[in-house]
């Protein structure tokens, strides 16, 4: 709606000769405010992503009939990924559903993903201190030289991963050399592990940024004034720079914990016989097994549990904070 | 003594981070010299010829160049509304805010293929666009604005809103005080964003893959080539080339900084 | 529920018009609606860059081929780059899956390359049409054989014109792999385990399986057949070290001495041999044919795409084909001046016979399709 409204204001306020009464209510009104500078953004994402997300959302009640479809409503998709039945157990987890095959692929799209961002995030926080408080003159240099790896084509990256740890790999080259072993070693590549490293160097420089940037507006005289009081180095990082810089940690748990859940590519690459994910039945059904509205019905699937646990996610993050608050 | 040692050893991670970096993708150039069509061990022998083949294929230098284009207009559209939107979610008390801003994280969670037919059907068949390196770059748009608004909400939050509401008071108008005042404050947000979203799109293959035309970007070219891995090592010896002439540029960039910082520092003080 | 009925009538109006005219139909809806929104907007200023480059004068290209890469090369074309002084537009795929999704969802080429397992669903999908083969000047020289071939011809009428073929199959290395009696078992031979590599697609595993399990119907399994399939499917898993999907994968695994045995496709096999390796094949043969479909909603001029089509079967392109690609071209001339060393390097001295004495890639049923894609996808997961 805010868009509909927004949209021909944005018009007005561009134009040099404001009449005094709109002005004033603009200076009034946050909210006005607030929404016309949305507008543009709100505009791209209504035409791109709202009408496409509908039907998505209409799709997944439709029917694939060969390459047909059968507009009747129905919840045949959504009883088709949660349907009681005998199921299979997973890592020792029980899965009593007919097809249990979406829900465990999705708990482990889901796990793979935690992993990697918890690995991702730990080892970039140190990486974004380091260019916010000692690249004192370097740090747009910095910035830049983390991201300059990645302007080499991704595909290309994964292949460079393949020759690191694969049979003839420079790791397996390397300890035969110093006769640390005698065979190639075969469980460097083609594992879950391997799917992380290679997640961990895709998205290591996009979870630096959002924590140096929030790490960099921290009022420097903050931190004069804990160690004036006599914290330690340690007590002060704790009480004053982690919370302060949370925002950016979140943005950035957030950043690579989403898109990697429904990525399939990597472990499709590295991931061996092992590499199929939930990522993988999506973009089949709307690939080669041709059934959009099941496509449409597991990905809303998948994004409720993403956004699930985001929310708890966030909801613990925030009672932390406001307990760290309170002491 | 203390503080040495805490700096060394902050410094020495930041090395291994970038060792961790650059270590699998310095492997490209070696293999862009290797006499082999194959990314394998043992070595072949010394080659120039994919330089060569490299400089000859009309078809990925122009899919390179679309993919500069896409990259950077989309870093500077998706930077601009991420920016836009992160101020008005961040300043103004807006009735349905936490909804706006998960409707405009929406696009990190859809699968890109959904995406890439979706779109592709809103603009055939609802607007009939002719698909090209702009339907590419709306698409793109789309999943870099949401990597925009994380990073700039997290940069502008919790700055003191009394800057600006100072510099209006002072007469500035809207957009002095845009200009002046939150754009400064921004700026290595700003940056970051502009940084991702150009990382983004230059990487991106399934939405262009369904949004482009006749034009091919150069991740597309590169999945394409993939039928025929002859044709591989011309494209290792792009990406060396496009990593050593990026950090040629970026140290370049860096030295002329410095040397404005120094000259203008008499005049400053 | 109204949403449902206003799409239940258009379907019984336009019965025969598939999904399309769903899309259609829900395209008409929301465009009226997001008109009123974008002429408030004003942000049909946007759009206007993107508007279409007029019809272009005569003598130039005006057709767009959605095609695999490495096919767009003028030498395989020069009678039409003659004519129309350039190559037509192309766009790219390498999955015709993906191709065929990108049609039904509205970008419209006048010529697309899909291979004979895949024509019926395209047809069904109403991406194409019949082609009127007497505006081929040279279709008489294509190798009659080919029309014989699973699939070519559907209800009497062609939607394909047969062009490149060639065979798939699966391949060891007797260095890493000494097999005795070499079998197509050895994809699922517990001792080899991490040591071969299938490929991932579906037609593939269905042949490849079919014919370990020692089915019948390789490609329209009984309930029976489809149970063993997925026993052998589930070994066949296990086995591999990773189930490939794009032929540089599986020749960059080759060729580091990675895996000894795989499916591979005979350009990936003339590669390898190049490069010093010594592989065997294993019987059977695997053969497949690709081919051009007229598009039904194409854009451009129809007498460029049929003169594209008839240059296409040009020996003089034929050969060019043959030597870039590996794979064998419908005109019997294109072979006279090609070195015999490399038919036989590419498995192609005689194309017609390996197509015969092999296990023919035959489309597999819709219904049953489907099935096999769930089953297929349920194993893949580990289940």
């Amino acid at each position: 709606m805010a868009s509909v409204t927004g949209g021909p204001l944005v018009g007005h306020a561009r134009s040099r000769p404001l009449s005094q009464r709109f002005r004033a209510l603009l200076l009034r009104s946050e909210a006005l405010r607030g929404y016309i500078l949305l507008t543009p953004t709100l505009l791209v994402m209504f035409l791109l992503l709202v009408v496409p997300l509908c039907g998505m959302i209409a799709f997944s009640f439709f029917t694939q009939v060969y390459f047909d479809i059968d507009f009747t409503l129905t919840l045949k998709n959504y009883w088709s990924i949660i349907k009681p039945g005998a199921g299979n157990t997973y890592l020792g987890i029980p899965f009593p559903f007919e097809t249990p095959v979406y829900t465990i692929l999705l708990v482990k799209s889901l796990l793979m993903s935690l992993v990697a961002t918890s690995v991702i995030v730990l080892m970039a926080y140190p990486m974004a201190y380091f260019i916010a408080f000692r690249a004192t003159n370097h740090k747009f240099l910095w910035l830049v030289l983390i991201t300059v790896p990645l302007w080499t084509s991704y595909l290309l990256r994964v292949f460079a991963w393949k020759v690191i740890l694969g049979h003839n790999g420079v790791l397996n080259s390397g300890l035969i050399s110093i006769g640390v072993i005698e065979e190639p070693l075969g469980f460097l590549l083609y594992n879950p592990a391997a799917v992380i490293i290679t997640l961990t160097h895709a998205w290591l420089a996009f979870a630096i940024l959002p924590i140096y940037v929030s790490l960099e507006k921290i009022d420097r005289s903050l931190l004069e004034a804990a160690t004036d009081l006599g914290d330690s180095k340690l007590i002060r990082f704790l009480r004053v720079t982690l919370p302060l810089s949370l925002p950016g940690v979140i943005s950035s748990a957030l950043m690579v914990f989403i898109p990697t859940v429904g990525d399939y590519v990597t472990p499709a690459q590295v991931g061996g016989t092992s590499g199929i994910m939930i990522g993988t039945i999506i973009q089949r059904q709307f690939g080669a097994a041709n059934n959009w509205p099941l496509g449409s019905a597991l990905s809303i699937f998948m994004m409720l549990a993403v956004t699930a646990i985001v929310c708890l996610f966030l909801w613990g993050v925030g009672n932390d904070r406001i307990k760290a608050r309170g002491a | 003594m203390k503080r040495a040692m805490h700096l060394n050893l902050l410094g020495v991670y930041a090395i291994f981070i970038v060792a961790l970096l650059y270590g699998p993708v310095l492997l490209l150039p070696m293999f862009s010299f290797n006499d082999s069509i194959y990314i394998a061990f043992p070595l072949k022998g010394f080659t120039t010829k994919w330089y060569q083949e490299m400089a000859t294929n009309s078809a990925l230098l122009a899919a390179l160049m679309n993919s500069l284009k896409v990259g950077i207009g989309v870093a500077i559209v998706s930077t601009v509304l991420g920016l836009t939107a992160a101020k008005a979610v961040i300043r103004h008390r807006l009735p349905g805010k936490t909804q706006i801003v998960g409707m405009i994280m929406l696009p990190l969670l859809l699968p890109s293929l959904f995406l890439g037919i979706a779109l592709l059907i809103i603009l055939r068949k609802v607007f009939s666009v002719d698909l090209s390196l702009w339907t590419i770059g709306a698409g793109h748009v789309l999943i870099c604005m949401p990597f925009s608004m994380l990073i700039l909400i997290a940069r502008l939050e919790g700055f003191d809103k009394s800057l600006e509401e100072a510099s209006l008071d002072l007469g500035e108008n809207a957009w002095g005080t845009f200009w002046h005042v939150t754009f400064p404050l921004a700026l290595p947000g700003v940056i970051s964003s502009l940084l991702l979203s150009f990382t983004t799109s230059l990487d991106e293959f399934v939405i262009a893959f369904f949004l482009g035309g006749n034009d091919t970007t150069l991740p597309l070219f590169i999945w394409s080539q993939l039928r025929f891995p002859a044709k591989l090592p011309g494209v290792l010896a792009l990406g060396s080339c496009i990593l050593v002439l990026s950090i040629v540029i970026v140290v370049l960039a860096e030295v002329v900084r410095r040397r404005g910082v120094q000259s203008s520092k008499p005049t400053v003080f | 529920m109204t949403m449902s009925s206003i799409h239940g009538r258009v379907m019984l109006e336009q019965p025969p018009e598939t999904a399309t005219a769903g899309y259609l139909a829900a395209g008409a809806l929301t465009r009226r609606e997001l008109g009123k929104l974008m002429a408030g907007a004003g942000l049909t200023m946007v759009a206007m860059p993107l508007v279409t480059r007029d019809a272009e004068a005569e003598a130039t290209p005006n057709l767009t081929i959605l095609e695999w890469n490495g096919y767009e090369a003028p030498e395989f074309h020069p009678e039409y780059a003659k004519k129309y002084s350039g190559s037509p537009s192309y766009s790219f795929f390498s999955d015709e899956e993906e191709a065929l999704q990108k049609i039904l969802a509205g970008f419209n080429p006048d010529l697309s390359h899909p291979c004979t397992a895949s024509i019926r669903r395209w047809k069904d999908a109403g991406a194409i049409k019949p082609i009127d083969t007497k505006r081929i000047e040279r279709w008489g020289e294509i190798m009659p054989e080919l029309f014989s071939a699973k699939g070519m011809v559907i209800d009497g009428e062609h939607y394909m014109m047969p062009w490149d073929f060639g065979f798939s199959q699966i391949v060891y290395n007797p260095d890493i792999l000494p097999l005795d009696k070499p079998t197509y078992g050895v994809m699922v031979d517990e001792a080899y385990a991490g040591k071969v590599s299938m490929n991932s697609q579906l037609d593939v595993v269905v042949a490849v399986g079919g014919i370990i399990a020692g089915n019948k119907n390789i490609f329209d399994p009984s309930d029976a057949e489809i149970d063993r399939l997925v026993e052998v499917w589930r070994q066949m898993v296990k086995t591999s070290r990773f189930l490939w999907s794009d032929a540089t994968e599986i020749e960059q695994a080759m060729a580091s001495k990675e895996i000894g045995a795989a499916y591979l496709w005979t350009s990936s096999l003339a590669a390898l041999r190049k490069q010093g390796l010594r592989l065997e094949v294993i019987p059977p043969l695997l053969p497949w044919i690709c081919g051009f479909v007229i598009n039904t909603k194409g854009p451009g001029d129809e007498q460029q795409a049929y003169d594209y089509l008839n240059a296409m079967l040009d020996p003089v392109g034929g050969k060019a084909s043959i030597l870039a690609n590996s794979y064998a071209h419908p005109n019997p001339e294109s072979y006279v001046s090609v070195d015999k060393v490399h038919l036989r390097s590419y498995g192609i001295e005689d194309p017609i016979a390996s197509l015969k004495e092999g296990i023919f890639f035959d489309e597999i049923p819709a219904a049953k399709r489907e099935k096999l894609i769930a089953l297929w996808d349920k194993v893949r997961a580990g289940l």
